[in-house]
């Protein structure tokens, strides 16, 4: 076999104390495509900012055409010929398609001006060399998100690369587009290019990889060419993990209680069916999926935070018009994925953080009184345990994992009859972790109702007692007691349909 | 507020950090008033503190009310076009200092939901709002008055201006009561709360139920219904409707309430901290004209001292 265009060598990363790889071995030839698997936080997305400069190994080396490099940073890796379209998309709407793809690298006339007659004719022959078919011309803001990422890999082809490493390139795409950008990858290929290609679902890296290297905490367990692979195969080697005494006991033997949250017919977004499905108290019940599967989209829809036709019933009583603050008022309650952009008040003080929901709670409903929010904040302080020496702090202060206590807290000062967690344990340490989960589990023995997102299959393992699996916005699967594992879930989540329906991404 | 709250452990605090910055402000002003009193001690006559705070009150008005509206993440700068508008056409309508008053309450919080609607249900930036607003209002007031304004000053209504209860200033009182009822509101209620962590973070206030919009709408009502009132006091002391009453104030409004502590990202500012700028700013111009300077010293400062001021917060911020 030929020497690999580009190679990891006993490549180990530390963050802190935190090993995040562990002597990783990973090859990628000229005219393969590698398919890089794992869950999520196996360290994936570490690998790539390794292999690309971003980050510097701990120990252990990049090798790029059998020379060993030490990249400066990922601009010298990309001049060397390793490209990379990220999962997010970096273009400039305002830009046309041929600014954006010689974006920094513009052909300039001898007074130093853009020369933009080169700039369309070298976009034209460069789309054309990889059978995209867009006008150079036209706004990238008027293109549709699969043209877009058309955009991304010409920009990130338009000097000589030898390896074109793509970041889930099909989450936000719909199953013809998928078609297309396959198409593209296997003409790459054939023409020499090394691929390393990262993505849940399984049927596609059967279908365009040639060689699977699968990652699970931070080691590879498993790697070889794809004829020696199935579907079952794969999951079992990125899944597999000792739960541990993380989780407490679930009560497997207890019957539910009342149906507390009822759906009936919610439709999300128009494409989609709609759902139906209920939380019984004392149950936690989980929303499994692939990141983009619609999950953060029924959560919010559920909440009253983004529009959907269809009904929600709290204790057998719909609810008539739906917003955050009557889903509140009702007894709905709501931890949102992204603690900094939804949830914290940064520049507040814990204390007020904590009553932001309710800030004359148990006094009044329209006064605050001097130091009342501080005095239950220290009350809180002490039931949730969090590491604070001063509630009047600003919550900028703390670290993840007591930020998220606090909001945890402030759902629960409400009474809550419903919580919705989305990604409860998100940037949060193991420690918390756990007694995250011990909360959780009190509640739901209290009466509660719980709904929790999770993108670690371990958590919905360990925590739900039913769980939901979804893929393309729609519940694919509901699995209960024994049946919930982490490969019952992948095999679901990770499946291909006809109704590939192409959901926005970030769910 | 204790010494052990300013220097102790709990100095990281959000409240001892903005303690310190009105003792900040405090200083500042005491210093450039000893300045001015060595320099020339016609400054402390109780005839010239009478005439900065008489000159401050319109102002203090239109700064509550801007700072009110920064909270919220906005921009007013329509006010001194309320000023005048409100003034014209309330006075010029009837000569009943009630009823005048009235309608100018009426037709600022109008005026302010109008910018607020614009805002928070249509999405224009506030900047534009609120320009655009300013730009129709001196249409409407010139239409009106045909550029030249009439209508007479009441005598119950200049003495709202100019009168004294026990040697107090009528108008400082009314200041003073609007200034307590904004701190107390901002502070002490439900409603201020929402106002503050709206500015701090929109996107999670409307996860904790806050009613996002209204209260957009709400401040830049507030802020109309000072504009109302301050235009009415500031066309007392002066003693006639003019077309162009309290030219200026929007942008002085502005200065004051960022030297005040007012954060234009939102979510920051109190009553006690724009009031002292406001103080600051009719001081520096009262100075100018004690000391004999030139008019054209007083932008020079006023301008320097935005910069100061924002420089000073930016660095407390970012640590």
């Amino acid at each position: 076999m030929s020497e690999p265009v580009l190679a990891a060598r006993a490549l180990s990363k530390s963050f802190g104390p935190n090993e995040v790889l562990k002597g990783i071995e990973f090859e990628v030839h000229s005219g393969a495509s590698v398919a890089l698997c794992g869950e999520n936080g196996a360290g994936k997305s570490t690998l790539i900012k390794l292999l690309t400069g971003l980050y510097h190994p701990t120990s252990g080396h990049v090798e790029f055409n059998g020379k060993q490099e030490d990249w400066s940073s990922p601009r010298a890796s990309l001049e060397a010929g390793i490209a990379v379209v990220h999962q997010e998309f970096s273009t400039i709407g305002a830009l046309s398609v041929a600014e954006n793809i010689f974006l920094d690298a513009e052909p300039l006339t001898r007074l130093g001006l853009i020369d933009r007659k080169a700039l369309v004719a070298q976009t034209e022959a460069l789309l054309e060399k990889l059978g995209i078919h867009l006008a150079a011309r036209s706004l990238v803001d008027d293109l549709s998100v699969a043209d877009k990422q058309m955009v991304e890999i010409a920009k990130a082809l338009r000097s000589d690369a030898k390896v074109l490493i793509l970041d889930e390139p099909t989450a936000v795409l719909s199953q013809n587009e998928t078609r297309h950008l396959f198409k593209i990858i296997t003409e790459l290929r054939a023409s020499g290019l090394g691929i390393v290609y990262v993505s849940h679902r399984l049927d596609e890296i059967f279908e365009i990889c040639t060689d699977i290297t699968v990652i699970k905490d931070g080691v590879v367990t498993s790697q070889g060419p794809v004829s020696g692979y199935t579907h079952d195969s794969v999951i079992a080697a990125m899944v597999g993990r000792e739960l541990g005494n993380l989780f407490p006991e679930k009560p497997l033997d207890r019957e539910p209680g009342e149906p507390m949250l009822e759906i009936k017919d919610l439709v999300v977004e128009d494409t989609l069916p709609p759902v139906n499905f209920e939380v019984r108290a004392g149950e936690i019940v989980g929303l499994a999926g692939l990141v983009g599967s619609g999950r953060t989209e029924l959560a919010l829809a559920i909440y009253g935070a983004n529009t959907a036709s269809g009904k929600v019933l709290i204790e057998g009583e719909p609810l008539d018009y739906r917003s955050p603050s009557n889903s509140i008022d009702a007894g709905i309650l709501m931890l949102t994925e992204s603690r900094k952009d939804d949830g914290l008040f940064l520049n507040s003080s814990v204390a007020r953080n904590f009553a932001a929901t309710t800030p004359g709670h148990g006094v009044h409903p329209a006064r605050v009184p001097i130091g009342h929010e501080e005095a239950r904040a220290k009350v809180m302080k002490e039931r949730f345990g969090v590491v604070v020496d001063n509630v009047g702090l600003p919550i900028s202060a703390l670290s993840g994992g007591n930020q998220q206590k606090v909001l945890i807290a402030r759902l629960l000062e409400n009474r809550p009859k419903v919580l919705i967690l989305d990604e409860p344990t998100r940037g949060v340490d193991v420690g918390a972790k756990s007694e995250i989960y011990k909360t959780l589990r009190h509640l739901a023995d209290e009466g509660m109702a719980i709904l929790a997102i999770s993108s670690e299959l371990i958590e919905i393992v360990g925590l739900c007692d039913r769980v939901f699996v979804m893929r393309d916005g729609e519940l694919a699967t509901e699995l209960t007691s024994q049946d919930i594992t982490e490969e019952a879930i992948m095999s679901v989540a990770a499946a291909e349909t006809p109704t590939h329906h192409g959901v926005a991404s970030n769910g | 507020m204790t010494m052990s709250a300013l220097f102790g452990k709990n100095s990281g605090t959000v409240r001892a950090q903005q303690n310190r910055e009105l003792l900040m402000l405090t200083g500042f002003l005491i210093v450039i008033w000893a300045i001015t009193t060595a320099l020339s001690p016609r400054f402390l006559s109780p005839a010239n503190l009478s005439d900065i705070l008489l000159q401050a009150a319109p102002l203090g008005f239109v700064v509550i009310g801007q700072m009110i509206v920064i909270i919220v993440r906005g921009l007013d700068l329509s006010v001194a076009s309320i000023m005048a508008t409100v003034a014209v056409l309330s006075i010029g309508l009837n000569d009943n200092t009630g009823v005048i008053f009235a309608v100018g309450i009426l037709l600022g919080a109008l005026i302010g939901a109008i910018n607020g609607y614009l805002v928070a249900y249509r999405g224009v930036t506030p900047f534009l709002a609120t320009l655009a607003t300013m730009i129709v209002l001196q249409g409407v007031r010139f239409a009106y008055t045909g550029g030249a304004p009439g209508g007479t000053l009441p005598d119950a209504f200049r003495w709202l201006a100019t009168g004294n209860i026990y040697g107090i200033p009528v108008a400082l009182i009314l200041l003073g009561v609007v200034a307590v009822a904004a701190h107390w509101l901002l502070e002490y209620t439900v409603y201020g709360r929402r106002l503050k962590l709206y500015g701090d973070n929109p996107d999670a206030a409307y996860m904790t139920g806050a009613p996002t919009r209204l209260l957009v709408v709400s401040a830049f009502m507030i802020s109309g219904i000072l504009a109302g009132l301050a235009g009415l006091v500031l066309v007392g002391y002066v003693g006639i409707v003019d077309n162009w009453t309290g030219r200026g104030y929007e942008l002085d409004s502005i200065a004051a309430a960022v030297i005040g502590g007012a954060a234009l990202s939102g979510g920051k500012g109190s009553v006690p901290g724009v009031l002292l700028a406001t103080l600051v700013l009719v001081s520096l111009f009262n100075i100018v004209v004690i000391l004999g300077l030139s008019i054209e010293l007083q932008l020079v400062i006023k301008g320097s001292l935005i910069v100061l001021a924002a420089a000073v917060y930016m660095r407390r911020s970012r640590r």
